[in-house]
């Protein structure tokens, strides 16, 4: 009877202890989450880390960060770190993630994660096969678990053959050319963004992670090829964030509010990045953008954009846009909005234009600063578009060239324009125009002519 | 408490041997309700799945009893008309054979010793791809030159495929110029090939049209291609080189450490194998003898390439070769820019060469043109983002100045530094050359020879 008592004593004493502890805890909970909100804490190293190195508790602290700072599979249980092993080189203020451990001590050269042993089809040629990992046509949501695939598959290529992949927030791959990934999907690989997608960065964000600003290291070369980014009427595209000589290349992106974002680059501004063969469809908004750019030292070409406000934004300079059509959807649009939007949008300097076409859009070439060259350009509109039709325009003087561009105009002479100069001066060319000379108002071109106005 | 326990579990068992007998049972009902078969035949069929070209063994079919009406027409009952012939068309378990789908003849395979003959043929090795990592490891911090020459030498007019991983090489690799020999590689974009510590060779580690000299456009295997992955130099070796003959793609390259990139080779008069160049970037050695790409021969195409960490970016000693959207990079390191008064982003040894769009970035001199040459720049970009060394030069002519130059830039960002900034010098007065539409700033020149050439005011 008294071990039964003692029992009962012994249970009670529990109990209490349990309840006790579970409401502090809960009071603990509600305190940090009212100082720490979208914070995280996460593993972040103090040390170099060589490959083949083990992870000791000397070599990284515990730290709360902003979530947005966060890598994606950022770890923050030391316990799943000490005493495991460096797959790759690390540096101070890397985070921890999954894909660079291993338990066994790995060699240098020997980092590799292996592939599903399944050698069939893509497999075969050492491609980690999305398919093997994720099952695509299901409408649920891949984000977390293709974010998986890349960031356990250092220096991969990853395949994403035919089918839909949803997605509810942005996939990001490393800049860091040691655990970077190129992406590779098969011309019906859809990427769609989710329903209920609200994110404001890109749906494909390449060197979103894992910041690194090195062309030498071996991997810095990586890249996005084929398939479609389905934007599903919301999302942005593609961003490049960080990296340097990213290649994007043989995509379609359709349904975007911006199709293809080239931010501010990791090289003192320079980005680098060579774009081509890409095709965009844009979601038709009044705020909707095919190409953004605003990192330095990039070059577009072979590209198709349309169902956009403006077709391309360029904030920065010394890029090079070569073969690049945009076709402006009139249908279900406003007179208004078609009296805003604009093919190419010029507000850096000294970017370089080829054979750029402008189709439809109410300004072709908006050149709002100087120094920048348009060769072999074409304006052109459709035949019952009757507003206001502006080859090229400058809200200063015009300081840049313009060779060998053709307009086409198709409304009334009122209407057209063959070069708008709102300041007066400018040291600006515009060398051999090819457009019907009574069609337009403003003599704004005669004092910049170089050679002859033709048309037949 | 214990007796508790006791019970859960013994209900748990009885659930479980529940749900058996009522597996079991409805087996057995349904066999028993199975429609009794009229007319049943012994019929040979798939039992695991059987890829196309794999030869077919005892140990992949079995014989099994099916209603005789179910079979296809021609369908072979004997199993022993199938074991030994070689499937035509990939068969999945479950498969009958018919004889479209058979053939006596093994289908010609990659190389005579196929280690995959029988686990599973694969789809690329359908498309006539030969994939490297069936023959040869990768990762293995092994020296692999010899396999991998081996199997390019057995495997004439195929695609070699290299998946990923690092191969260590301690001598060039070699294809054959010969349409009847020659080869295409195709490395994944993290396939690595570095050369190993004792590498002595003065030759680059791919040599391509390097054996059997051969002549000619007409033939097929007279165009062949290196495609993608990482050469890494390790700044002891060259990287890739074209030697004799062929009209050669070499495309999505990433060239790292290399003391000569790209060599495409010629002799005094320009001939030699013609060569495109798309999407290849690289990286040199920091030394003062590192060149990304000499290209000797003429007639080639060089596209959307960026250059970094040499001395001279590019050196053309034959002509007619056109070159668009090259972007050279200088950057400085210890002990390299000792040398920056003599560095060149585009070196013109030859003549009628044109330049689109081509972007020095930092070079001390931009474009170089030796005596004889009279090459055309469009659309060029010259650009000093640091005022080392103080001198920055868009173009010299070492003699008289016989080339075009069109709406090109010549610019820096730190003009009041004092920076000497020339647009062009020359080695002669003369010479037939035009400047036209061009950006610089007057102001900022010191040497004004430009003045013998220009149509019209610089823009600035």
């Amino acid at each position: 009877m008294r071990r039964t008592s003692a029992k009962r004593g012994v249970f009670l004493l529990i109990s209490v202890a349990l309840i006790l502890s579970f409401t502090l805890s809960s009071c603990v909970i509600i305190k940090e989450g009212a100082d720490t909100a979208g914070t995280v804490e996460v593993l972040r190293l103090t040390k170099d880390i060589s490959v083949g190195e083990k992870i000791t508790p000397n070599k990284f602290e515990k730290v709360r960060v902003a979530e947005e700072l966060v890598w994606i599979g950022a770890l923050s249980d030391a316990d799943a770190v000490v005493g495991k092993y460096s797959r790759i080189e690390l540096g101070v203020g890397d985070y921890l993630i999954e894909g660079y451990l291993s338990v066994e001590k790995v060699e240098e050269n020997k980092e590799k994660v292996d592939v599903d042993g399944n050698d069939r089809g893509f497999s075969a040629l050492g491609y980690v096969v999305m398919t093997d990992h994720v099952k695509a046509n299901t409408g649920a949501d891949l984000s977390r678990e293709i974010q998986k695939v890349i960031n356990q598959n250092p220096k991969s290529v990853i395949y994403f053959p035919d089918g839909e992949y949803i997605i509810s927030s942005p996939i990001a791959t490393p800049a860091n050319g040691d655990v970077s990934v190129a992406l590779k999907l098969s011309d019906n690989a859809v990427i769609k963004a989710s329903d209920d997608w609200s994110d404001s960065e890109a749906m494909i964000r390449l060197g979103g992670m894992n910041e690194r600003n090195d062309i030498n290291v071996r991997g810095s070369n990586y890249y996005l090829e084929g398939g479609i980014i389905d934007g599903n009427g919301k999302a942005k595209g593609i961003s490049i964030d960080h990296g340097r000589e990213t290649s994007v290349r043989d995509v379609t992106i359709v349904n975007t509010s911006t199709g293809l974002l080239v931010k501010n680059g990791a090289n003192s501004g320079s980005s680098d990045a060579d774009i081509e063969n890409i095709r965009i469809y844009g979601n038709g908004a009044l705020s909707s953008v095919g190409l953004q750019i605003q990192g330095w030292d990039n070059t577009f070409s072979n590209m198709q954009i349309s169902n956009v406000q403006i077709g391309v934004k360029i904030e920065t300079a010394a890029n090079l846009l070569r073969d690049i059509h945009v076709t402006y959807v009139q249908s279900g649009k406003l007179e208004t909005a078609y009296r805003s939007s604009i093919g190419f949008l010029d507000t850096g300097d000294r970017n370089w234009y080829d054979n750029c076409t402008s189709e439809g859009f109410s300004v072709g070439f908006e050149i709002r600063s100087s120094r920048s060259i348009l060769s072999s350009c074409v304006a052109k509109w459709y035949p019952d578009q009757t507003s206001k039709q502006i080859c090229i325009y400058t809200p200063r003087a015009w300081g840049s060239i313009a060779r060998s561009c053709a307009a086409y105009f198709t409304a009334p002479k009122e209407n057209c324009e063959y070069l708008v100069a709102d300041q007066g001066g400018g040291k600006g060319q515009i060398i051999d125009p090819v457009f019907d000379e009574t069609r337009v108002n403003r003599e704004d071109y005669k004092s910049h002519l170089c050679g002859k106005v033709v048309f037949n | 408490m214990n007796v508790k326990n006791i019970k859960i579990t013994l209900c748990c068992l009885a659930l479980c041997i529940l749900a058996c007998i009522s597996f079991v049972s409805c087996d057995a009902i349904a066999d028993e309700s199975a429609p009794e078969v009229s007319s049943k035949v012994e019929v040979v069929r798939v039992l695991e799945n059987i890829d196309k070209g794999v030869k077919i063994t005892n140990a992949k079919i079995e014989v099994v009893s099916v209603d005789k009406d179910s079979l296809p027409p021609a369908t072979i009952l004997s199993k022993d008309e199938v074991i030994g012939k070689y499937a035509k068309i990939d068969m999945i378990a479950g498969d009958y054979f018919t004889p479209v789908k058979i053939t006596d003849k093994r289908p010609e395979t990659p190389s005579a010793d196929d280690p995959t003959e029988d686990d599973g043929v694969l789809n690329f090795k359908d498309a006539g791809y030969v994939i490297v990592s069936d023959y040869v490891k990768a990762d293995t911090g092994t020296d692999v030159s010899d396999a991998i020459q081996k199997l390019i030498d057995e495997n004439p007019n195929k695609t070699l495929y290299f998946p990923d991983g690092v191969y260590l090489i301690s001598k060039p690799i070699t294809t054959s110029a010969d349409p009847s020999k020659s080869v295409s590689l195709e490395l994944s974009n993290y396939a690595h090939f570095k050369p190993t510590e004792d590498w002595s060779s003065e030759e680059a580690m791919f040599r391509l049209g390097a054996t059997d000299m051969a002549e000619g456009i007409v033939n097929e295997g007279n165009y062949y291609s290196l495609t993608g992955g990482i050469i890494d130099g390790n700044k002891i070796a060259d990287a890739i080189s074209v030697e004799n003959a062929g009209i050669v793609s070499l495309r999505y390259i990433s060239i790292k450490g290399a003391v000569v990139g790209i060599h495409v080779k010629g002799d005094e008069q320009g001939r030699g194998p013609r060569t495109d160049i798309h999407t290849v970037n690289i990286v040199g050695s920091l030394t003062l003898d590192s060149i990304g790409a000499l290209i000797e021969s003429n007639g080639n195409t060089l596209t959307n390439m960026r250059i970094a960490s040499n001395q001279i970016a590019i050196k053309l000693c034959g002509s007619d070769n056109f070159l668009r959207n090259l972007h050279p990079l200088y950057i400085f390191g210890s002990g390299f820019s000792e040398g920056y008064m003599e560095s060149v982003a585009f070196y013109d040894e030859g003549t009628r060469n044109f330049y689109d769009n081509c972007y020095n970035d930092q070079f001390a001199i931009g474009f170089y043109m030796s005596k004889d040459t009279a090459s055309v720049y469009d659309c060029c970009f010259n650009y000093w983002y640091s005022p080392n060394y103080y001198v920055h030069i868009g173009f010299s002519a070492e003699g008289q100045f016989n080339s075009i130059i069109r709406s090109t830039s010549v610019d820096t960002n730190h003009a009041s530094s004092g920076t000497r900034c020339e647009f062009l010098i020359v080695g002669e007065k003369g010479g037939k050359g035009i400047i036209q539409a061009v950006y610089f700033n007057p102001e900022q020149v010191s040497d004004d020879a430009y003045l013998d050439y220009i149509v019209d005011e610089p823009i600035y």
